[in-house]
């Protein structure tokens, strides 16, 4: 479950290793803070959450850094390569389609994001994503309505992209 | 529904009927080896100290001191200053109040 969502949101097997330890550390050094007010299951999905996207604001950072520092290549052009995200989870059949779904989920804004990942990729319901998220049912009715109309139109305008 | 659409439905269900991924087995070894690391008090203010917030908070208190002991140190040149001038002007014009046994400085 850590790593499954740590996974699909950091989008590479190493760094989801390291943030499942260190969402076990801290639930290891905080688990006598642990107040019973929610289910141990919600809390462990905040912590993961929480620590999965620190992990993906700090890859940002570096990013937009080494950008700076210049990272062009030959003839001036960017040489930043993405390798591809094929969740080991996904049938045979889709791993394409769902790997272009995976890139595009990385331009969702953080709570759409968290929001599609906890549905679609973890299953759970409305009501358990609202305990994670510690909102109301209807604030994710309308974060998952927002990613999945972001999505489409990301998806549409790589598809006109590649038809050209 | 053009082709377009319809791939893009495609993509969004891709991932319907996905499983959980698992781990490597060796992260549950590597996870324990952590938990079981124990901290000593010096390492822990070793890595506080290493944070930029308490870097920001050493270098705050070091400018606050330096100026409270620049500012003290002015006040009390000021006030010498003001004493040794104090001091001439009435060695200057004899205000001083003579010593009973005072025979270089006899009054006027």
């Amino acid at each position: 479950m850590v790593y499954n969502t740590a996974l699909s949101i950091v989008q590479q097997a190493e760094d989801a290793e390291d943030v499942t330890q260190e969402v076990f550390v801290q639930v290891y050094q905080s688990i006598e803070g642990f107040k019973r007010e929610s289910k141990f299951s919600t809390w462990l999905y905040r912590i993961t959450l929480s620590k999965a996207m620190d992990h993906e604001r700090k890859k940002k950072r570096k990013k937009r850094f080494a950008f700076v520092k210049s990272l062009f290549g030959e003839g001036n052009e960017v040489v930043v390569n993405i390798p591809d995200f094929n969740h080991p989870g996904v049938s045979l059949d889709n791993k394409e389609k769902a790997g272009i779904l995976f890139k595009a989920m990385q331009s969702l804004p953080d709570n759409q994001r968290i929001a599609f990942v906890l549905n679609k990729v973890e299953g759970l319901s409305y009501q358990e994503i609202s305990d994670v998220m510690d909102t109301t049912v209807s604030a994710v009715e309308s974060l998952l309505h927002r990613a999945k109309s972001n999505l489409r139109k990301d998806l549409k305008t790589f598809y006109d992209q590649l038809r050209k | 529904m053009n082709d377009i659409e319809k791939r893009v439905e495609e993509t969004l269900n891709s991932l319907d009927g996905m499983r959980r991924a698992e781990a490597n087995p060796f992260l549950y070894t590597r996870i324990q080896a952590r938990l079981q690391q124990s901290r000593s008090g010096l390492e822990r203010l070793i890595l506080m100290a290493g944070k930029p917030a308490f870097a920001f908070l050493v270098l705050l208190i070091v400018l606050a001191t330096n100026i409270m002991v620049m500012l003290k140190g002015t006040a009390e040149a000021s006030a010498v200053k003001q004493e040794q001038i104090q001091f001439a002007v009435a060695d200057e014009y004899h205000l001083d109040v003579p010593a009973l046994y005072d025979y270089e400085n006899p009054e006027p």
